[in-house]
């Protein structure tokens, strides 16, 4: 039986806890860790983090120490820090489900973090979708600066650092680090091709460091317990827990917070999520929109990072999508490839036109009147996509195509020959 | 609030109004959306009010064709010619090869009927200003559904001036769409953002930029507004930039212009020699070595068409300098910024409306150069050729063309340049009298005309004209001469996102020009697009040889003293109030 371990979902524990209080949250023990870092001094809390070996949550797994140091580094001024709330990818309810659970969390998250690393201004990028939160941040953010953790002169450390709420506008591709830059000075939402790091020259040209939400809110754990005290949670590649949102078809959805490394994705989908609802389990997305399509046979790899490398796959931003018997994996793909071809920005070619193509000719595969011909073409496409587009959307765009391809052939052999064994595709319907 | 729609008929068959009726699964969902104010075919009464958008099929062949045509052109918004007949002129333009009378006689033998037909066929376009074409015969049945969907719900993409969407613009007025000078076709884009990068970073004007994302992305003005209410400075860099035809010049209807040759007696050409620099590029001639040869296989071309008199523009310009420097020099707080660039007026007022007391704008070539030919010459219809695009937005001429429309002229007519005598022919002169002919022989401007604007300040001034040249590091030229008593100093900035150091010091200087497109004229919107660098590089070699070849091109200052000794001709006394 798999038990979850709550460290930034520990407030869950509390009866009664009201998010929005920021009393509750120094009563549970809030902003000792700011105090610690401040005694012990920001080089100090850069060290704790790297020694930690927390990776990023976000879906590219990059290591946050590394990220803290090379932007620590740097001279020129004004340095910026950004929380990336733009959760957009499919499924995936983590950071939602931090914010609403214990908001305080993240911005002493981010207080320390301006601290080790000498930032003066932060800000929020909120997903276009959340309309609730921004009014919230307000609220909570005016209580802080009223105890001075924000502000001016932060608990006398000679720390000045505010938080500034910037709403997107509803692009999916705005989560991607560069996007989310321009978005925030004002520009289109749309990638750069990077010359330099971000953490050198981020928005307005100044070193940034671009966090997500739930590596954030690990923060305040790794001060009061050191990195070594987080590194003994987790193996030895992936450690502390993980936020993990099932949903899809399973009895109980939801946000569950686990130890890296402790269950594989089955126990996940069958102790957490309750099981399968209705019938047998035909497929699992792993990794949201942009990850991978596999079949039941290969659930009993272990959550963490590494073992989902070995077999080629990616945690992503920790989503498991559940689908059962009653569906139809072409159909998924479909869907999918629509989505994103409604979320690219339309910079470059191979991006904005393979995504519109492949969703085509899957949608002409669920009318039945696609041949081997044409998915030999979806998948030169995909290649193309993968090598030549500027950002990560495109260049994962195609994965859970091509997962599927591969790992659910005589589905799409059964559709090439007119059938749909789900019973769920149009075959032979018209264009609507 | 529905889009008010009309559909009409002049002489036709109706079969386009029919294929609209036929359209029986989409047309009752499609006249949900819109408001059909008027549908010939489908009911009766005449009085319509103001329409958006106004469907019109069928040939001009009567009088009362073009009353109607006018009356609906002047209460729509959006004119949408369908089918051949409205396109082209259709089948009855049969009557242009039969002879009036006879094919009367072939298709109705000897009963009279009571219109007069005109003598020949016209499509809509010859009268009125059409702002969309849907060809065929009869039209699709698809195509129409498409565009009243489009209409219907959002913005149509095709033969579209660049304002996007079709809404906004309604509400402005129809005059508006005559200012346009660029036209954008997203069909052809394939959004390489080639032009909004040479707007944006090229230039700093920032008029376009894309909208939109995914398949829907495309170029936009900032909210699809109209061009002339942006930043746009109409220099028409997109145009040179853009490798797919997807943004082009709005062009001069070439048709009117030739009945216009054919009417009237007195049509004056006035030739750029810019276009030497592009028009070897489509023009189907031999390439001489010689550019002025060239130039006079073009200007025999343009007598064969029917222009009476062939002036050289670069001529004009020079007359225009010559008097900024004598009135500048009497009142040094004003007019520093030459204006033969109009892309560079049109800067300074809309990007820096602070100095635009410092532009002059009486001086500007084109009305100086019809003021002295309408002096000689009587009244004349003026004809500008010319590469650049901001010249279309000027109303100093009757009609503007381009280097494209020019070379279209002459093939569409035949006309082989290669076979025309030009030992005896040279540009018709405006200004002098036959003596000084060998001395004025005007250049066009390549790097500017800052040299020639310091010279004719030193003839000016009787001072001899050594003056020191030099490039600072952003690429602006400046001249200096310094003598006890006065001191000269002219600038030429070359780059308009490096301009602020000269505009700030402006002071400082007693001629400031200002260069848009990068490279020059050469570079100019109504050149031949896709310019790459190698392409660049030859047409500076062919401009350059033609300046070479100018009789006195180094002689600038026997020049200016000819233009003072023809100071009695000069604009001087066109402008007496405001120099006196």
């Amino acid at each position: 039986m798999v038990e979850e371990k709550r460290l930034l979902l520990s407030a869950r524990n509390i009866d009664g806890y009201e998010p929005e209080n920021i009393d509750h949250y120094l009563k549970k023990g809030g902003y000792e860790a700011l105090k610690k870092a401040i005694q012990h001094g920001p080089r100090w809390a850069v060290n704790e983090v790297s020694k930690s070996r927390i990776r990023g949550r976000g879906g590219a797994g990059f290591h946050m120490g590394f990220k803290w140091e090379s932007v620590a580094m740097q001279r020129a001024g004004p340095k910026y820090l950004i929380a990336n709330f733009d959760e957009g990818e499919e499924g995936t309810i983590k950071d939602r489900t931090i914010v609403e659970t214990d908001p305080f969390l993240l911005i002493e998250g981010m207080t320390i973090a301006a601290y080790a690393m000498d930032i003066e201004k932060g800000f929020i990028y909120n997903r276009g979708e959340y309309h609730v939160f921004p009014p919230m941040f307000d609220r909570i953010l005016q209580q802080a600066r009223s105890r001075n953790y924000l502000g001016k002169n932060i608990l006398d450390s000679g720390l000045d650092f505010d938080i500034e709420v910037v709403k997107g506008a509803g692009a999916y591709v705005c989560g991607e680090s560069s996007a989310i830059l321009q978005s925030i000075e004002g520009r289109a939402g749309q990638p750069k091709i990077k010359v330099q790091r971000t953490s050198v020259s981020g928005v307005f040209d100044k070193p940034t460091c671009v966090n997500n939400v739930e590596t954030l809110s690990n923060v305040p754990y790794i001060i009061m317990n050191g990195g070594d005290g987080y590194k003994a949670l987790g193996t030895l590649q992936s450690t502390g827990t993980r936020i993990v949102s099932i949903t899809g078809h399973v009895n109980y959805p939801g946000a569950y917070e686990v130890e890296m490394g402790s269950c594989t994705i089955k126990q996940l989908i069958d102790d957490l999520g309750g099981g399968v609802k209705g019938c047998s389990i035909k497929g699992v997305l792993l990794g949201g929109a942009s990850g991978s399509l596999i079949t039941p046979d290969s659930l009993d790899i272990k959550y963490t990072m590494e073992d989902a490398e070995a077999e080629n796959l990616t945690l992503g931003s920790g989503v498991i999508v559940v689908f059962n018997e009653k569906t139809c994996i072409v159909d998924i793909a479909h869907n999918l490839m629509g989505f994103f071809a409604h979320e690219s920005c339309g910079k470059c070619t191979p991006c904005r036109a393979g995504t519109h193509h492949i969703s085509r000719i899957l949608g002409e595969l669920r009318r039945g009147r696609a041949r081997e011909e044409d998915l030999r073409e979806a998948m030169k496409i995909a290649d193309t996509m993968d090598s030549a587009s500027i950002c990560g959307l495109g260049k994962t765009a195609s994965t859970p195509f091509q997962s599927a391809l591969k790992n659910f052939r005589d589905e799409f052999d059964s559709h090439l020959r007119g059938e749909c064994p789900g019973r769920v595709c149009p075959m032979g319907g018209d264009d609507r | 609030m529905k889009l008010k729609v009309g559909i009409f008929g002049l002489t036709s068959c109706a079969g386009d109004q029919l294929a609209i009726l036929n359209c029986e699964e989409d047309l009752l969902e499609v006249f949900d959306a819109l408001d059909i104010r008027v549908f010939t075919m489908a009911s009766s009464g005449q009085d319509f009010g103001m329409l958006d958008i106004a469907f019109v099929e069928g040939a001009v062949i009567t009088e009362e064709d073009i009353e109607m045509l006018h009356h609906i052109r002047k209460n729509t918004r959006r004119l949408v010619a369908i089918g051949t007949c409205a396109a082209s002129g259709g089948v009855a333009t049969g009557k242009d090869i039969l002879g009036a009378a006879e094919a009367y006689k072939l298709v109705y033998g000897d009963t009279m009927i009571n219109t007069a037909p005109l003598k020949k066929a016209y499509p809509l376009d010859y009268f009125v200003e059409v702002d969309y074409t849907i060809r065929g015969c009869p039209i699709r049945e698809s195509e129409i559904i498409y565009y009243f969907k489009k209409f219907a719900t959002m913005d149509p993409h095709k033969n579209q001036p660049l304002p996007l969407p079709i809404e906004k613009e309604l509400i402005e007025d129809v005059e508006e769409i005559k200012d346009h000078v660029i036209n954008y076709l997203p069909d052809k884009c394939i959004s390489c953002r080639r032009c909004v990068n040479v707007c944006s970073e090229g230039l700093g004007v920032d008029a376009i930029s894309m909208v939109g994302r995914n398949w829907e992305e495309r170029v936009s003005t900032p909210f699809g507004s109209n061009f002339a209410k942006t930043t746009c400075i109409a220099c028409g860099q997109c145009i040179q930039f853009c490798f797919c035809g997807a943004l082009k010049e709005r062009e001069y209807n070439i048709r009117k212009l030739e009945d216009v040759l054919r009417m009237k007696e007195r049509v004056v050409a006035l030739v750029d020699p810019m276009i030497l620099a592009s028009i070897t590029e489509n023009l189907r001639t031999d390439e001489p070595e010689n550019t002025h040869a060239l130039m006079r296989k073009i200007i025999v071309a343009l007598k064969q068409l029917g222009v009476w008199k062939v002036f050289n523009f670069a001529a004009a310009q020079h007359v225009s300098l010559f008097s900024t420097v004598r009135d500048s020099l009497s009142n040094p707080d004003r007019r520093k910024i030459l204006s033969w660039c109009p892309s560079a007026n049109i800067w300074i007022s809309k990007h820096k409306p602070e100095y635009a007391k410092y532009l002059d704008l009486d001086h500007r070539p084109g009305p100086i150069a019809r003021e002295l030919i309408e002096k000689r010459y009587g009244p004349v219809f003026l004809v500008l050729i010319t590469p650049c695009t901001a010249m279309k937005k000027m109303s100093d001429f009757d009609a503007v063309i381009s280097t494209k429309e020019v070379s279209r002229l002459i093939q569409k007519n035949r006309i082989n340049p290669d076979l025309c005598d030009i030992e005896t022919v040279s540009f018709d002169k405006f200004i002098m009298t036959e003596p000084y002919i060998d001395v004025l022989a005007d250049t066009p401007a390549i790097d500017g005309l800052g040299d020639e604007v310091v010279d004719y300040a030193m003839a000016f001034l009787s001072k001899q004209n050594v003056f020191q040249k030099f490039e600072l590091p952003d690429g602006t030229v400046v001249r200096t001469i310094d003598y006890p008593d006065v001191h000269i100093r002219s600038a030429t900035v070359k780059d308009l996102t490096k301009a602020d150091d000269v505009l700030k010091n402006i002071n400082e200087y007693q001629f400031v020009e200002f260069i848009p497109c990068l490279e020059g004229c050469i570079t100019g919107g109504g050149q031949y697009p896709n310019t790459n660098p190698k392409i660049i590089k030859d047409r500076l070699r062919r401009m350059e040889s033609y300046n070479q070849g100018a009789i006195h091109w180094s002689n600038r200052v026997l020049k200016a003293r000819v233009y003072k000794e023809l100071e009695g001709l000069l604009p001087r006394t066109c402008h007496d109030e405001e120099v006196s």
